[in-house]
């Protein structure tokens, strides 16, 4: 467990399109999220989070790591990140209004500024999908990074 | 619905050799290019896939939810500052013995592949 940070400290995007509430766990090679799927989420649909949601919060699980990672140990700023690819992703479930979900990232392979993660989301012990994400950072963003370079 | 009519309206839909085509206009406007990402706007990807389920139902006249992905490849940015209208194909779709779909999408900007999407959906 790691101490709480507000995860705005840790993602370049904002509300209404902020899909994880909370790293809850993070070394370098594997780290957790959650969230709690709320009727005003804009990708839940009949009360259920739908597929594009699900993709976003792993893909933001893999941006909170990214974040913590640039912020508190690099100590350079937040930088974009982009999906380059989605790989053998299987939905068992979707997770529906009021659960919480818990997703690991497990870094597969990082060449410079691509991470290939297996990602795996949990309700409870209930594994409800599974998924490899290919994440690509942009360069340090403008604002509001102050630093440089990836050392 | 959650991205018709917001995120993009559909301005044409073909069916050459039973297979849909549609040309989408992406509305600049939407407010969640001010989410993704502040003085940044690009079209998340997922976005994308959410479009091509919410267009295979347009196709369908039925409720269809992805349930596996083998692979979606994002090769170009869509800036919604850069693009008016994109172009969506389903080179295949193929009922499976369980009615589930399997389906490849293209998304077009011109002669640019911005992505390309091989899944099932049911």
């Amino acid at each position: 467990m790691i101490r709480e940070i507000d995860i705005l400290e840790l993602l370049p995007q904002r509300p209404p399109f902020v899909m994880v509430d909370q790293l809850t766990d993070y070394d370098e090679t594997q780290s957790s999220c959650s969230l709690t799927i709320r009727p005003d989420n804009i990708f839940c649909e009949e009360g259920q989070l739908a597929p594009a949601g699900l993709v976003e919060h792993i893909a933001q699980t893999c941006a909170a790591r990214l974040g913590y990672y640039n912020k508190f140990i690099l100590k350079t700023g937040i930088r974009l990140g982009f999906i380059g690819e989605v790989k053998d992703l299987d939905i068992l479930r979707l997770p529906r209004e009021g659960e919480r979900i818990d997703t690991t990232v497990t870094v597969v392979q990082e060449i410079f500024d691509v991470t290939l993660v297996s990602a795996t989301v949990r309700v409870g012990e209930q594994v409800i999908a599974t998924t490899h994400l290919k994440i690509a950072q942009g360069s340090p963003s403008s604002q509001p990074v102050a630093g440089g370079e990836k050392a | 619905m959650l991205l018709k009519d917001n995120l993009y309206t559909i301005v044409s839909q073909e069916n050459p050799d039973g297979l849909p085509a549609f040309r989408v206009r992406i509305n600049p406007e939407w407010p969640i290019y001010k989410a993704h990402f502040p003085d940044h706007p690009i079209t998340p990807g997922v976005c994308i896939v959410q479009m091509v389920q919410e267009l295979l139902q347009e196709t369908l006249h039925r409720k269809v939810s992805l349930i596996k992905a083998k692979n979606v490849k994002y090769l170009a940015i869509i800036s919604p500052e850069e693009v008016g209208e994109l172009t969506v194909t389903f080179p295949k779709m193929e009922p499976q013995p369980d009615g589930s779909l399997k389906v490849q999408a293209q998304v077009l900007n011109g002669d640019t592949l911005c992505t390309k999407l091989s899944a099932t959906f049911r």
